[in-house]
């Protein structure tokens, strides 16, 4: 079988012989006009194709219920997609003989001026997805099962410091404040596993109430102001006043107000001001967290919502963070349809901004279930 | 604008630190601020002493008197055309930001979509552009 693209001598051969699945579907009838090696493979096509349709081959397959299926039937012909004239899709695919399930991606390709094929290109995600999805599993196993043994030792320091605090000498005292210091350090970070863990199997479900959002961040903010006033950092805060109430998860929106609110005061200098604002803009809550602290380097600032990154400068000043607290906060701001972002500047400090529609969160059906 | 003259500008803001923090870095920036936490204060101020202001910086979310209430008096007064006011608001409400302008507000700011010191750099170039 050939591929009926005029490319330069060679390429069509490589597309043959590539081990994705390519297929080229007709932008009129929608059936199937030509497929590579390794399409014919995984969708177990004859090397005739007639009668082979685009549809039929996606009967087979689920789309999450967010996607909209134009685009996957190609029905749509005119419809704008992204600037590049491609879009990617995800779907569930059911392998015909084993009955198992592939996680696919798919990069749809527009017809260029002149052919009406579409290019499909796809890409089997399903060992990736799988181990992933196993590397989560140990994740929840080994926190849950990391936290017992942790409570057994914070109870016993703790007694041990209630029955015998008044007989130890100030040494022997400041080795004990030190166990418990990193045993609330390895509490909030097996915390965070688990949240993490929980947010990227989507077992972590929304669960919105309707909140005085002003009232969390004032809550918020009075909770750090002990760490600030120890170190003169002044919390300077302007929060409107006159929100409705939003329907909101109040726990997950407020451990990004507390994350952000924390690393300013952490990464910022003693003396100095830490500003935070709320405002209602265009249909968005916008929140602004400022510090004139020592600012994240350019070259990491593209990294610095990576699960587990720390940049380097910030370690040093903070050895003890776990690397998690912003990429959690960028997947709920995605979760709750808001944003997050920041502009930064080494030694003059860093400005974070995170938006969440005030119309509040909508919650799937299968979530309101749960 | 003359060399080393010191811009005197009037600040009208409820919040306690943050009319602390606008004052420092003001000053900082090298002009003179006189800070008030209500409009009324700001607007007996200029009565009562007759002085010459180069700016106000106005929060419109001000009890007492909102920003809106507070341009309709001022601009009844002498001399408010040679004075640009900036509105610093928590909130953008498009209704309320063309009434302000349409009274003679030069700008509106959502607090928190600009950081402070870029609004107090937007605040002297204001006043520079009204000497220029």
């Amino acid at each position: 079988m050939e591929l009926m693209l005029k490319l330069p001598d060679g390429l069509d051969n490589v597309i043959q012989y590539i081990d994705r699945p390519i297929l080229l579907v007709d932008a009129h009838s929608t059936d199937v006009i030509n497929i590579n090696q390794a399409g014919a493979k995984f969708f177990k096509l004859k090397p005739d194709l007639a009668g082979i349709s685009w549809p039929s081959i996606l009967a087979l397959a689920n789309a999450p219920a967010d996607t909209d299926m134009s685009h996957l039937w190609l029905i749509k012909k005119d419809t704008p997609l992204q600037a590049e004239d491609q879009r990617t899709e995800k779907l569930t695919y059911i392998d015909q003989e084993d009955s198992t399930e592939r996680y696919l991606e798919l990069q749809i390709i527009k017809p260029r001026d002149g052919s009406s094929s579409w290019a499909i290109i796809i890409n089997d995600k399903t060992d990736i997805e799988s181990s992933l999805r196993s590397r989560s599993d140990f994740v929840t196993m080994a926190s849950h099962e990391l936290r017992t043994p942790l409570t057994g030792i914070k109870w016993g320091v703790g007694l041990f410091l209630k029955r015998y605090q008044q007989q130890m000498n100030p040494e022997q005292m400041h080795i004990l404040d030190n166990i418990s210091q990193s045993i609330g350090r390895m509490n909030d970070l097996i915390i965070a596993l688990l949240q993490l863990s929980r947010i990227e199997t989507g077992s972590l479900t929304l669960k919105p109430r309707l909140i005085e959002i002003h009232k969390l961040l004032q809550e918020v903010v009075r909770a750090q102001s002990v760490q600030a006033e120890k170190r003169h950092i002044a919390l300077v805060t302007s929060i409107h006043q006159n929100l409705p109430e939003i329907f909101l998860d109040g726990t997950l929106v407020g451990y990004v107000f507390e994350n952000l609110i924390t690393n300013a005061i952490k990464y910022s200098r003693d003396n100095s001001d830490v500003t935070i604002f709320l405002s209602k803009l265009e249909g968005m809550l916008l929140l602004q967290v400022t510090d004139s602290g020592i600012g994240i380097p350019k070259d990491h600032q593209k990294l610095i919502f990576e699960k587990f990154y720390r940049d380097p400068t910030a370690m040093q000043h903070d050895p003890n963070g776990t690397g998690l607290g912003l990429h959690l906060c960028r997947i709920i701001a995605h979760r709750c349809g808001g944003d997050i972002w920041f502009e930064s500047e080494v030694g003059r400090g860093t400005t974070f901004w995170f938006t969440i529609p005030i119309k509040g969160v909508t919650v799937a059906a299968h979530e309101e279930e749960s | 604008m003359k060399k080393n003259h010191k811009y005197q500008v009037l600040v009208v803001e409820d919040e306690p630190s943050l009319n602390q923090a606008i004052k420092t870095k003001l000053i900082k920036a090298g002009l003179e601020p006189s800070v008030f936490d209500n409009g009324k204060q700001v607007l007996d101020a200029i009565t009562a002493r007759g002085t010459h202001f180069d700016g106000i910086w106005l929060d419109f979310d001000v009890k007492e008197m909102n920003g809106l209430e507070f341009m309709q008096q001022f601009i009844t007064m002498a001399d408010w055309q040679s004075c640009p006011v900036l509105i610093v608001s928590n909130t953008g409400n498009p209704e309320l930001i063309q009434q302000a302008i349409q009274l003679g507000a030069k700008q509106w700011i959502v607090k928190a979509e600009v950081r402070l010191d870029d609004t107090v750099n937007r605040f002297i170039e204001l006043i520079d552009q009204a000497k220029a």
